[in-house]
C-alpha cells in the first residue's frame, strides 16, 4: 500500500517543475526511492504510539527475560510499580489477591507451624533428656562452675562438630564476598573477621616464607577450629565447633572449587562490590554441616521393666516366704523354751499356721510372742489346753495368787513345801493353812516361822488413818463409822482416805465432833494472840477477851473468818490497849497547867519537868493516834488573874497560849494540831483571895479533842 | 549499592595511624600511646554518592629502619593513607619513601599524605618549601589531628571518593 502511494506524489510535483527536474526526481527515485519509502515507513511506525506499543509488546517478554539474566536493575526498577499494583489491587478488591494466594497460604502456614512444633518438641526432648539425668546434673554443675550458659555446655558435650560459619573471602583484598552462619550462632562482624583472617594468613606467610598459595590450614581457639581452604582467587574459612572430621575438608574443597567455577570471572574482576556473590551464599549453605553424638535412642524398655518388676516381685515374695519360715521356726523354739508352755503339735490348717499345746494360765501369752517375732497374729491359730505346770516358779506364783499374802508375809517354795515367813494377821494365817494344800504343786505347808498378829481389820484401818485416841471407829458390813472428837484436819483427811481402805465401802462421821482444844491451839498460833488475850469456842463461835493492841484486834477480825472449824468470831470482850493509853495520855495532858509571872509570858521557874513531860505526852499521843487512825487537836488555852483590865488580860492570855504553842512546835509537835486561845480571867481555877490564888490562875491549860479520821474511817 | 574497599594506614612509628583510625571509626581519642604490632583491622561504613561503602581499615604497624614495610598486608588495598607526624620532619620524608615502596608493591592506587598532630602547632616542623614541592608533584596533602578531629573525616572521605572514582594517583618518579 505504501508503495502505491509513493508513485502518486511525484506526478503532482511534475506539473510545476521543469522536465530536467523530472529526470532528477526520476533518478532520485531510482536511487533512493526504496530507502525513502522504508524511512517513511519507519517514521510512520515511530510516530504511531498504538503501533509502537503493539510492536514493543511483541518483544517485551523476551526483553524482560533477557534483562533478568543480566543484573538486578530491572527488578529494582519494577519494585515500586509492583508494590503499587499490589496495593491498588488490594484496595480495589482484596478477594482477587486472597483467591490467588489461597492455594499457597495453606501449605505455608502448615510448614511454618510444623517447623515450630518440630523445634519445640526437639527442645523439649533435649531439655527432658538433659535435665533429669545424672549427666544433665553434671552439665548443670559445669555450667554453674564455668559460668557458661547451660545450652552451650550441652552443645559442647553432645556435639561432635558443627560448622557455625563459612566465609568466602577474596584472596587479594581479604574482603568478604559471602558469609553464612548457622541459625543460632551469635557472630562477630564478619567483615572484620575476614580481614583479620587474611591478616593472619599474611603474617604467617611473611614470617615463615611460604609460597603465596599456601597458608594456614587450620586455627584452633578453644572449642573452635577455623578450617581454611585456599583457592587461587578466593578462600573458604569455616568456623567449626567441636572436632571437624576429615571429610569436612573435602567438602570445603568441593565448595571452593564450585565457587571458582561459578564466580571465576567475578572473582577476577572484583572491585569491592560483593553483590554478584550473593548467590554464593546458597552454595555455602551446603557447608553448614553438623553432627551430634547420636543419643542411643532406645524404645522405652517396657518388656524389660515389666520383667524386672516381675523378678523383683518374685524375689520379694520368696524372701517373704523364707523370712516367715525362719520366724515361725524361731517362734516355735521360743515357745518350747518357755516354761509353762508345752508345744504338742505345729503345722498348717486352712492356709494358716497352727500350734497346739498345753499352757499354764500363769505362763506368758504365746500370742504375744507372735508380734515380737514379727509374725502376723491373724495368720496363726493357737490351740492351748490348760494345765498346771509343776515348775517351782509356777507353783509359787500360783500360791501367791491363791493366798494373796499381806505385805508383811513372804512365801517361798522348797521341794514341794510352801513356806510362809514374816508376819500376818491370824485370819490370813488360818486361811493359808487351809488353802495351801489345795494348790497344785504344793505338797506341804510350813508356817512355823510366821508370826501371827491378831490385829483386826479395824485395827489396821485405825493405824492407816493415824486415828487420834478420842476417835472411836466401827466397821459393820463395810460401813466405817467414826465417833468422838478429832482435829478438823484429821476429819477431812479421814474422809478422803477412808474411800481407799480395803473393806470399807462407806464412811460416816456424823457423830464425830471437832476437837476444839486442838482447834484453839492452832487458831491461837495462827492468830499470834498475845498472852493478854484469851480465846474460847462457844457454840462454834470463837470468842476473844482480854486486852490487845489495836493492830492485832483488826488483824484477828480479818483472819478469824478463814478458820474452817469455827462459824463466827466475837471480840467484844477485848479491850483496845492502844485506845486505853490514848485516853490516859489525854488525861495527863489536860491536867497539866503551866504557870506564869504576873503580866508576862514568862513562865514561872521550876516547871521544866512538866514541860518536858507535856512534850513527851504529845509525841506519844501523836503516835497512838496514828496507830488508831485518829486525828486529834490540842486546845492551848491561856489564862490571867483577875487584876487589871479584861481587855489587857485577853491579850496577855492569848500571848501566853501562843508562847507555849511556839515552844511545843519547836519541840516537834505539829503546828496544825495546836489551837491557841486566850480567855483572860474568865475561867479561874480558884477564887482569888490571895496572891497565891492569883498565881494559880496565871496559867496555860490544855485539852485534847480526838476523833476518827473522816476520810479513812472505812478502811480502818 | 554496597561496596567494600581495603585501605591501609602507612607511616613511621608513632605518627598517629591508630589514633586516626580510632578517631574516624569511634570518634574517640586517647593520649595513651599503644604500639601496633603486625596489623589491626577496623571497619567503617560510609555513605558516598548513594553507595554504602565499607572501608576495611588495615592499621599497619609503624615502619622504621628496623621494621620494614610488610608488603603482604598491602595486597588488595584500594587506597592508602600515608601518615606523617607534623612535629617530626623526618616522618614526612619517610612517608614519601614508603609511598614509592607501596607503589612498587601494589601499583598506583589512590593515596593521601597526612600531616598529623596539627594540634601541636608550636612544635610544627614541616617547611613550606617541602609542602610546595609535594603539592607540585600532584600529592594530595592533608593536615589532620586525631586529638581534635581536624581533617580526619575529610581525609578518609577524600580517599573514599578517589577510590570510587578509580583514580590512579600515580606519583612522579623521584
Amino acid at each position: 500500500m505504501n508503495d502505491e502511494r509513493d508513485p502518486d506524489s511525484p506526478p503532482s510535483h511534475d506539473s510545476v517543475i521543469p522536465r530536467a527536474q523530472d529526470e532528477l526526481a526520476e533518478l532520485k527515485h531510482l536511487l533512493i526511492g526504496l530507502e525513502r519509502a522504508r524511512i517513511e515507513e519507519i517514521l510512520r511506525r515511530l510516530d504511531d504510539p498504538a503501533l509502537r506499543a503493539k510492536e514493543i509488546s511483541r518483544i517485551l517478554p523476551e526483553a524482560i527475560s533477557y534483562r533478568s539474566g543480566g543484573d538486578g536493575k530491572l527488578v529494582s526498577a519494577l519494585v515500586r510499580t509492583v508494590e503499587d499494583s499490589v496495593r491498588l489491587s488490594v484496595e480495589r478488591n482484596p478477594l482477587t489477591l486472597v483467591d490467588s494466594l489461597f492455594p499457597v497460604m495453606g501449605p505455608a502456614i502448615r510448614k511454618s507451624t510444623g517447623e515450630f512444633i518440630r523445634a519445640m518438641v526437639q527442645s523439649l526432648n533435649q531439655t527432658l533428656e538433659h535435665s533429669f539425668s545424672f549427666q544433665g546434673l553434671k552439665w548443670r554443675f559445669e555450667s554453674f562452675r564455668t559460668g557458661k550458659p547451660f545450652a552451650e555446655v550441652v552443645l559442647v558435650h553432645s556435639l561432635v562438630f558443627r560448622v557455625e560459619q563459612v566465609f568466602l573471602i577474596h584472596r587479594e583484598t581479604g574482603l568478604l564476598l559471602a558469609h553464612v552462619t548457622e541459625e543460632t550462632v551469635v557472630f562477630q562482624d564478619a567483615d572484620m573477621v575476614s580481614g583479620m583472617l587474611t591478616a593472619i594468613q599474611d603474617f604467617v606467610r611473611d614470617s615463615f616464607e611460604t609460597s603465596r598459595f599456601e597458608g594456614l590450614e587450620d586455627l584452633r581457639i578453644g572449642e573452635l577450629t577455623v578450617l581454611v581452604e585456599h583457592g587461587p582467587l578466593a578462600y573458604l574459612a569455616a568456623v567449626v565447633r567441636g572436632t571437624p572430621p576429615v571429610e569436612l575438608r573435602t567438602l570445603l574443597k568441593e565448595h571452593l572449587e564450585a565457587c571458582h567455577l561459578d564466580f571465576g570471572r567475578a572473582l577476577e574482576s572484583f572491585d569491592g562490590n560483593a553483590a554478584p556473590f550473593q548467590s554464593a551464599e546458597n552454595l555455602l549453605q551446603g557447608c553448614l554441616k553438623n553432627r551430634f553424638k547420636s543419643p542411643r535412642k532406645k524404645p522405652f524398655p517396657y518388656v524389660k521393666v515389666l520383667a524386672a518388676m516381675l523378678v523383683g516381685a518374685l524375689g520379694f515374695w520368696a524372701w517373704l516366704v523364707v523370712r516367715d519360715g525362719l520366724r515361725w521356726r524361731a517362734y516355735l523354739d521360743r515357745l518350747r523354751a518357755e516354761k509353762g508352755i508345752v508345744v504338742v503339735h505345729s503345722g498348717k490348717q486352712g492356709g494358716k499356721r497352727m500350734v497346739v499345746g498345753l499352757r499354764d494360765p500363769l505362763a506368758a501369752d504365746p500370742m504375744s510372742f507372735l508380734i515380737e517375732n514379727g509374725l502376723d497374729p491373724s495368720a496363726v491359730v493357737g490351740k492351748w489346753e490348760r494345765f498346771e505346770a509343776m515348775d517351782a516358779e509356777f507353783v509359787l506364783a500360783r500360791a501367791q495368787q491363791a493366798l494373796d499374802p499381806p505385805d508383811t508375809a513372804r512365801l517361798s517354795l522348797e521341794r514341794g513345801t510352801l513356806i510362809a515367813k514374816g508376819e500376818a494377821p491370824s485370819q490370813w494365817a488360818a486361811d493359808a493353812r487351809r488353802l495351801a494344800r489345795m494348790i497344785p504343786g504344793v505338797a506341804r505347808y510350813h508356817d512355823e516361822d510366821l508370826t501371827v498378829s491378831y490385829e483386826t481389820v479395824l485395827e489396821r484401818i485405825r493405824k492407816q488413818l493415824a486415828t487420834p485416841s478420842a476417835v472411836m471407829l466401827d466397821l459393820t458390813d463395810g460401813v466405817l463409822t467414826a465417833r468422838g472428837v478429832a482435829p478438823y484436819a484429821w476429819i477431812l483427811n479421814a474422809r478422803t482416805l477412808a474411800r481407799f481402805l480395803p473393806g470399807v465401802n462407806e464412811y460416816r462421821d456424823d457423830a464425830l465432833g471437832i476437837d476444839f482444844d486442838v482447834a484453839l491451839r492452832r487458831i491461837r498460833k495462827e492468830l499470834a494472840a498475845p498472852e493478854t488475850v484469851s480465846l474460847k469456842i462457844e457454840d462454834g463461835v470463837l470468842v476473844a477477851s482480854g486486852k490487845a493492841g489495836h493492830h492485832w484486834i483488826l488483824e484477828a477480825r480479818k483472819t478469824a473468818g478463814s478458820f474452817p472449824e469455827i462459824s463466827g468470831y466475837r471480840d467484844a470482850g477485848v479491850v483496845d490497849s492502844d485506845r486505853e493509853s490514848l485516853q490516859q495520855l489525854e488525861r495527863a495532858i489536860s491536867v497539866t497547867a503551866l504557870h506564869f509571872e504576873r503580866n508576862s509570858t514568862t513562865m514561872v521557874g521550876g516547871q521544866e519537868h512538866s514541860l518536858a513531860g507535856l512534850v513527851e505526852s504529845m509525841r506519844a499521843l501523836r503516835q497512838l493516834a496514828e496507830t488508831l487512825g485518829l486525828v486529834f487537836r490540842i486546845e492551848v488555852r491561856g489564862h490571867t488573874d483577875s487584876l487589871g483590865l479584861e481587855r489587857d488580860n485577853a491579850l496577855i492570855s492569848a500571848n501566853r497560849a501562843n508562847a507555849v504553842a511556839s515552844y511545843l512546835v519547836s519541840q516537834g509537835v505539829p503546828a496544825a494540831s495546836l489551837h491557841t486561845e486566850g480567855v483572860g480571867s474568865t475561867n479561874p481555877v480558884v477564887r482569888e483571895v490571895s496572891e497565891k490564888d492569883r498565881a494559880m490562875n496565871r496559867r496555860v491549860t490544855f485539852s485534847v479533842i480526838s476523833g476518827d479520821r473522816p476520810a479513812e474511817r472505812d478502811s480502818r | 549499592m554496597k561496596m567494600q574497599k581495603k585501605v591501609c594506614m602507612i607511616g613511621s612509628f608513632a605518627v598517629g595511624k591508630t589514633s586516626l583510625v580510632r578517631r574516624f571509626v569511634k570518634s574517640m581519642f586517647d593520649e595513651k600511646y599503644l604500639t601496633t604490632l603486625g596489623v589491626k583491622i577496623d571497619k567503617k561504613i560510609v555513605q558516598l554518592d548513594g553507595v554504602d561503602l565499607t572501608l576495611m581499615l588495615w592499621d599497619m604497624e609503624g615502619q622504621d629502619v628496623y621494621n620494614s614495610l610488610k608488603t603482604s598486608y598491602l595486597r588488595g588495598a584500594s587506597g592508602y593513607l600515608l601518615v606523617a607526624d607534623g612535629t617530626r620532619r623526618e616522618t614526612l620524608d619517610e612517608a614519601i619513601s614508603l609511598r614509592s615502596q607501596v607503589q612498587q608493591a601494589i601499583g598506583a592506587v589512590p593515596n593521601l599524605v597526612l600531616l598529623n598532630k596539627s594540634d601541636l602547632a608550636q612544635s610544627w616542623e614541616i617547611e613550606n618549601e617541602q609542602l610546595q614541592a609535594l603539592l607540585a608533584s600532584g600529592t594530595v596533602l592533608g593536615r589532620t589531628s586525631a586529638k581534635s578531629g581536624e581533617g580526619v573525616e575529610w581525609a578518609f572521605m577524600t580517599l573514599a571518593t578517589r577510590m570510587l572514582e578509580g583514580r590512579s594517583d600515580a606519583i612522579p618518579d623521584e
